[in-house]
């Protein structure tokens, strides 16, 4: 528990206490309807903000929620409470049925999906009237909240529960791999967790938070009908999400105040309440046209001080440390090969973009992969972690054959890769994304960031320049202490004294670990220092392997970076 | 069961219609359009309330078509200016507030009983085959297949759509190669507008139109849209019109009926699930 949870939840409850002793019953509904919007965007803030996914659905996960409790209280005779549960699994379940073939849809697809999908049950099961609707059998409250004050209190402590438990959750593995889902599928994949397990996650905790929302929604009015629960009304709450930012518990309190007291003060000066739908959209546009994350996004950042952007790293020597750790290799392992390609050729149609490429690397070796632009060395990283659909040819992993797994299994076996163009999550802290890196490996993350120079764990990602991102994603990677590393361009983004700090500190490191490395580089000096031997890729084909030395003053090396003289 | 397929010939080409514009914004403007219907649906209510105060049936009509036209192109403007350069979630998520927006100003203007929308043609109507098509059923195909064969033609074969597809995919580069972004840009969204309310007017007569409810038009339109794959115009066609059949075969029988709602989305999670199965990766390497 942070201190600044620790006030916002006092001054939470302060207000929650004063409001219910003060309120008339007018503003006491006002009031409690807010906090019951803001459930439903707490569930918003999951699903989109958290995890990425543009789910136009949510007062549908309420309706189901509202519906289940209806019918309940229409069959049995259970008190409010003890419904309450199953106004939460019966969305759930409903999240990973609807999450399980929208897996593969994403943005605007995921979001035509969800929004027939939310038309679908609107007119199919909510139409046809709610169950108790027609019946007039009423949904009360518990009874020692069976009053205005009373409700709204009980209601409060449900959102603030759910607060809780959601910003617990983010705090969790589970809650930080939704951030990292959101940056990247592959790069969470090739970090070993399951993106299947993640969105399908995110959909059922953000469906039961909305199923939850509706069941208050039913109590606080008694009935309702399938009016509140429109596909119009799913689209209408995450525009307003989008303008205050539901990522963040104060965002989705302000989406459920602001959507109720807005029309109030509208009418209060005279104007048509309906108009305020418009103000929403005018004010999520504006947000999204100022970067995604909404008002409290934009307050949080004001109110951190970010480390510039320019210069978050200025080590002009590595670390002291460094200098005395112990190298970790047995020399009697360079005889063991780690990891075998055997014959791996990959084509696009005509185009073979890899052609029988066979390589071998020892345990703790260190290779250098290197080709000019569009040589095929990003497809045969590609191939090695597992994503592409198909390719021919062999991997064997430490002698096990791993060329049908997927990426993840991979990652979890000890074959761990980073990206090109730098996967790690902008809503994590340094810390917290380490956490997620290395799988529980026993490197203190302290210690780690000591060695690469990086900012301390509390700092965000988000505050950091891309060379130093790109060093963290390679941190994580080795901090796993995967059996094979590939590393794709690196020191892409560095310069000058911040690359040569890097690369002593990749050097030391990998070595003490007794990581075998697969480097793919265009700065040859960096190459050259680091590897013990260099494979050359040109069209597709290994053209050259062997030392350093050797391999740049083959003359077909040569002749693939600067062109043959004849 | 003849009857009831030509019957959902009417409403199958208004969704055509829609659902083909869907897919010329998408291709000439990068953005899914979820507000294709409601701007439609203004055309149609400003036409609907022209009439009632008394102005002929041809200005009413053609007041309703132009605003429609001009407020598409105003939100065309819109989203050059503030997401050219923006990824397609967060143009998704952009227009979904754009369409809540439109929806509120809708009710606000028109209010959300249902109106009698004017009949273009009264009485118009022909019979084939023992079976009586109306006129308007005639006039939607009409306008859906011209789209398709006219927005056909300009994409694939002349320099104004090659333009605009540049437009779409890389905005910067194409002004500064000299393509005049924002006449371009008007001409895509104004039209797209001016299909939409021509269609909807044409529809609207039959329908029990509350302005909701022809704005929520976008439903079998998106349905549409999707499987054109948001690229392929014939194919968005064939889609408009084949939901319209479904749901209109399905009240064939009083069991079936009641599942008439839930067509558009079988429908777009079938195409769904078999063009995107192999799409396991998210875009970035």
């Amino acid at each position: 528990m942070r201190r600044g949870d620790l006030a916002a939840g006092a001054a939470y409850v302060g207000a929650a206490v004063t409001v219910s002793q003060l309120a008339g019953p007018f503003w006491l509904f006002l009031l409690t309807s807010a906090v019951i919007t803001a459930v439903v965007a707490v569930s918003v803030g999951v699903i989109y903000d958290n995890a990425g996914l543009l789910s136009l659905c949510q007062m549908t996960f309420a309706g189901l929620g509202a519906w289940t409790v209806g019918w309940l209280n229409l069959k049995t005779n259970l008190p409010f409470l003890a419904m309450l549960p199953f106004a939460a699994a019966v969305p759930f379940a409903a999240g990973v049925a609807i999450g399980i073939p929208a897996l593969r849809l994403r943005g605007q697809n995921l979001a035509v999906f969800t929004l027939v999908f939310s038309a679908a049950v609107a007119r199919v099961v909510f139409a046809d009237g709610f169950p108790g609707l027609i019946e007039g059998n009423r949904v009360h409250p518990p009874g020692f909240a069976d009053s205005d004050s009373g409700y709204f209190l009980f209601c409060a402590v449900t959102l603030g529960l759910i607060g809780i438990a959601v910003t617990a959750l983010r705090r969790t593995r589970t809650g930080r791999w939704w951030f990292s889902v959101r940056r990247s599928e592959r790069a969470t994949a090739a970090m070993g967790r399951s993106v299947v397990l993640t969105k399908l996650s995110a959909f059922a905790v953000s469906a039961a938070i909305a199923g939850v929302g509706g069941a208050l929604l039913l109590a606080l009015n008694g009935i309702v009908s399938g009016a509140s629960f429109q596909p119009i009304e799913s689209m209408t709450i995450l525009t307003s999400a989008l303008m205050f930012g539901a990522g963040h518990l104060e965002g989705a309190l302000l989406t459920g105040l602001f959507g109720q007291l807005i029309p109030n003060f509208l009418s209060d000066v005279g104007l048509p309440r309906d108009i305020s739908p418009m103000l929403f959209a005018v004010g999520g546009v504006i947000a999204l046209s100022r970067g995604e994350g909404g008002l409290s996004s934009a307050l949080r950042a004001a109110g951190r001080r970010l480390p510039s952007l320019r210069r978050t790293r200025r080590a002009e020597t590595v670390a002291p440390a460094l200098r005395s750790l112990p190298s970790g290799h047995d020399p009697a392992a360079k005889a063991r090969s780690v990891l075998d390609i055997q014959d791996v050729s990959v084509s696009y149609g005509a185009v073979k973009a890899l052609d029988g490429v066979s390589l071998s690397m020892p345990e703790g070796g260190f290779l250098g992969l290197i080709g000019p632009n569009g040589a095929g060395k990003s497809t045969l990283v590609d191939a090695l972690s597992g994503f592409l659909p198909s390719h021919e040819g062999r991997i064997l992993l430490g002698g096990e054959d791993i060329t049908v797994l997927p990426p993840r299994k991979r990652a979890l076996l000890g074959l761990r890769r980073t990206f090109q163009q730098g996967h790690t999550p902008l809503d994590l802290t340094v810390g917290g994304y380490l956490a997620l890196a290395s799988a529980g490996a026993d490197t203190p993350i302290a210690e780690a960031l000591d060695w690469f120079s990086l900012p301390p764990p509390p700092t965000p990602i988000a505050g950091l320049d891309v060379g130093s991102r790109r060093i963290l994603e390679v941190c994580g990677a080795l901090m796993s202490h995967p059996k094979v590393a590939l590393l794709d361009e690196p020191t892409a983004g560095l310069a000058g004294p911040d690359r040569d700090v890097f690369v002593e500190a990749l050097a030391a490191v990998t070595a003490h670990m007794g990581v075998a490395v697969l480097l793919i580089e265009h700065d040859i000096e960096a190459v050259v220092s680091l590897c013990h031997s260099i494979a050359v890729l040109d069209f597709g084909q290994l053209i050259a392997t062997g030392s350093p030395q050797d391999v740049l003053e083959d003359p077909r090396v040569v002749a693939a970076y600067l062109g043959s003289s004849t | 069961m003849l009857t009831l397929v030509v019957a959902g010939l009417a409403a199958g080409g208004a969704y055509a219609i829609f659902g083909v514009s869907i897919v010329v914004l998408h291709r000439m403007a990068g953005v899914v359009n979820f507000s294709q219907a409601v701007v439609g649906a203004f055309g149609a209510y400003v036409a609907a309330t022209g009439v009632e105060r008394g102005w002929g049936l041809p200005w009413a009509a053609a007041a309703g078509i132009a605003l429609s036209s001009v407020l598409s192109v105003a939100i065309g403007l819109l989203f050059a200016r503030l997401f050219s350069e923006a990824g397609a979630a967060v143009r998704t998520a952009a227009m979904i507030a754009t369409t809540v927006g439109l929806f509120a100003a809708g009710f606000r203007f028109f209010g959300d009983a249902p109106r009698a929308v004017p009949v273009l043609l009264p009485g118009a109507s022909v019979s084939i085959g023992g079976v009586v098509v109306t006129a308007g059923t005639v006039i939607v195909l009409f306008i859906a297949i011209a789209t398709v064969l006219g927005m056909g033609w300009v994409l694939s074969s002349t320099r104004v759509g090659v333009q605009v597809r540049a437009i779409s995919e890389r905005p910067v580069v194409a002004e500064l190669l000299g393509v005049p972004l924002f006449a371009r840009t008007a001409l895509v969204w104004g039209f797209t507008g001016l299909v939409s309310a021509t269609g909807m007017l044409v529809v609207a007569s039959n329908l029990p139109g509350s302005f909701s409810s022809l704005g929520f038009l976008i439903f079998p339109a998106m349905a549409a849209a999707l499987i054109g794959a948001f690229r392929r115009l014939p194919l968005a066609f064939a889609g408009g019109i084949g939901v319209g059949v479904v749901e209109s075969v399905s009240s064939y029988r009083e069991a079936w009926s009641e599942y008439r709602g839930a067509v558009p989305f079988l429908i777009a999670a079938a195409v769904l699930l078999w063009t995107q199965r192999h799409e396991v990766w998210d875009a970035a390497r």
